[in-house]
């Protein structure tokens, strides 16, 4: 393996993202302490993104709000807006990729970057040259943290190290002595139950575990990413290996309203088209649908074959007759969450048809339907025609929601 | 200028979209950088104008719009916490 040496990646992540998009967008907002919240309207929930004012007066990320609230009573508590940190994020992505290539974007608010061997003659210079691009064209509440190094995951704890608003360079020259400063908890990829069963191994220091031998790192892991990770300490030129699709899937904790399974069933229809305009968009095919609520008392699953498909019809009809098992739960259930998923998927110019089922040419018949009720919502940016009934909550964002491995389109919230 | 001012149309990738945000009544809709090269000339059209002259398509609307580059090719997951 290729140990490099200069810096070959900037990883650059954004302070207290949402938090900080918010107050770019209502000047009202700058300067004072913001938390994020998933909704209005009540105190049990948590801040999901605080501002570096209220990171400041000891608010942090999934801090209850009555915490919250307690240790800094003026902060400004504001619903999230997934579209709006959505649209913020292609906008700093486009001026970052001005100014160096995008090598993978990691989450909503963190990205990896290759620079060139120019650039890594000067790192701090182009980190310069990314923040003020941000602030001339996006603005200047929104700010970052840089990190350059040999890998991406060295990159990335360098990020760590001087936020917000921070520049860290970590040349394979100056490494391993700020590396073995940090705790393992500092470490990406070392949780409380890894440091555990690394402290189980004797090892309990940065230090330990920098010294460690490959080959038993990946023992204590029971996996090959043990020894990855000893090779990305070491400065190996090394990223996470690109995933692979497995589903396409919603999931969404129902209001207090929308508790009861009539809703429920309304909600787990509405993500499940959401899912398979998904599906269709990025060229795939399911072959089994899952339906998931969480119940007050337990949890009910049902899962369903389907021929291969991608078609609204052919994935509704399977969600009704798995819906048609909750006649044997409670009239009165209460259902906390419900989550839909259509997996077992395969590219859409690959469907093998079932020689049993001989159903290609109604398929084909509901696909061309399908394209044509998406070419019109296309057309008219949201959803106008549809199969059966269509009600979202009141508030949107259902489907929309941000996760690590998904920064939704547009198209999500229609 | 802002990154519009850097990227012509004919930089982009054929399957590229351009994300269009009316700025008078929000609708959004998307524009494939395929169509756009197919009106003549419109290579050589660097994104700010490209969006000075996109319009909303929204009836009775016709405002003008924000154009953003959908990045959604290059996520990448963590693995085992490593990125």
């Amino acid at each position: 393996m290729r140990k490099p040496a200069a810096v070959e990646c900037l990883y650059l992540d954004f302070d207290g993202f949402f938090a900080s998009v918010e107050q770019q967008a209502r000047p009202g907002l700058r300067g004072r302490p913001v938390g994020v919240v998933p909704f209005a309207g009540t105190n049990r929930t948590c801040v999901i993104a605080a501002s570096k004012e209220a990171k400041a007066r000891g608010v942090t990320n999934v801090m209850n709000v009555a915490d919250a609230l307690r240790i800094c009573p003026d902060i400004a508590l504001i619903p999230q807006s997934p579209d709006l940190y959505r649209r913020a994020h292609n906008t700093l992505l486009a001026e970052i990729a001005t100014v160096v290539p995008i090598d993978a974007i990691k989450s909503i608010d963190e990205l990896a970057c290759r620079v060139d061997a120019a650039q890594a003659t000067r790192p701090r210079a182009v980190a310069h040259a990314v923040k003020s691009r941000i602030v001339r064209n996006v603005g200047s509440s929104i700010t970052c943290s840089i990190g350059f190094a040999a890998n991406r995951h060295l990159a990335k704890i360098a990020c760590k190290m001087d936020k917000p608003d921070g520049v860290t360079i970590w040349s394979p020259d100056v490494l391993p002595g700020p590396l073995l400063a940090l705790k393992l908890e500092d470490i990406p990829g070392i949780g409380r139950r890894m440091e555990g069963r690394l402290a189980a191994a004797g090892i309990k220091t940065t230090r330990q575990l920098y010294e460690a031998q490959p080959k038993r790192l990946r023992k204590i892991w029971n996996n090959v990413i043990g020894e990855r990770m000893w090779y990305a300490l070491h400065g190996y030129a090394l990223a996470a290996e690109p995933t692979e699709r497995g589903m396409f899937g919603h999931g969404r904790v129902l209001s207090p309203e929308e508790r009861t399974l009539p809703k429920a069933r309304d909600m787990a229809r509405l993500l499940l088209v959401k899912a398979a305009r998904r599906l269709r968009r990025e060229g795939y095919l399911a072959s089994r649908l899952l339906v998931f609520l969480e119940l007050r008392g337990g949890e009910w699953t049902q899962r369903r074959s389907l021929p291969a498909v991608r078609d609204d019809q052919a994935v509704l009809s399977a969600f009704e007759v798995i819906w048609a098992e909750t006649r044997r739960l409670p009239r009165n259930s209460l259902v906390f969450r419900v989550g839909v998923q259509l997996y077992d998927i395969s590219p859409s110019d690959e469907r093998q048809t079932d020689m049993l089922l001989d159903d290609d040419a109604e398929r084909q018949r509901w696909e061309a339907i399908t394209a044509a009720t998406d070419a019109l919502n296309s057309k008219y940016g949201g959803t106008f025609v549809h199969i059966g009934d269509w009600s979202p909550p009141e508030g949107g964002n259902a489907g929309g929601k941000i996760s690590y491995t998904r920064i939704p389109s547009a198209e999500d919230f229609w | 200028m802002s990154w519009k001012s850097n990227i012509q149309l004919r930089d982009l990738a054929d399957n590229q979209r351009l994300e269009f945000t009316c700025k008078k009544c929000g609708h959004t809709r998307y524009l494939k950088a395929t169509d756009l090269l197919d009106v003549t000339g419109a290579m050589y059209l660097y994104l700010d104008e490209v969006e000075s002259r996109a319009r909303c398509n929204q009836r009775g609307c016709g405002g003008q719009g924000r154009l953003a580059l959908e990045q959604s090719s290059l996520s990448s997951g963590f693995i085992g916490g490593m990125a």
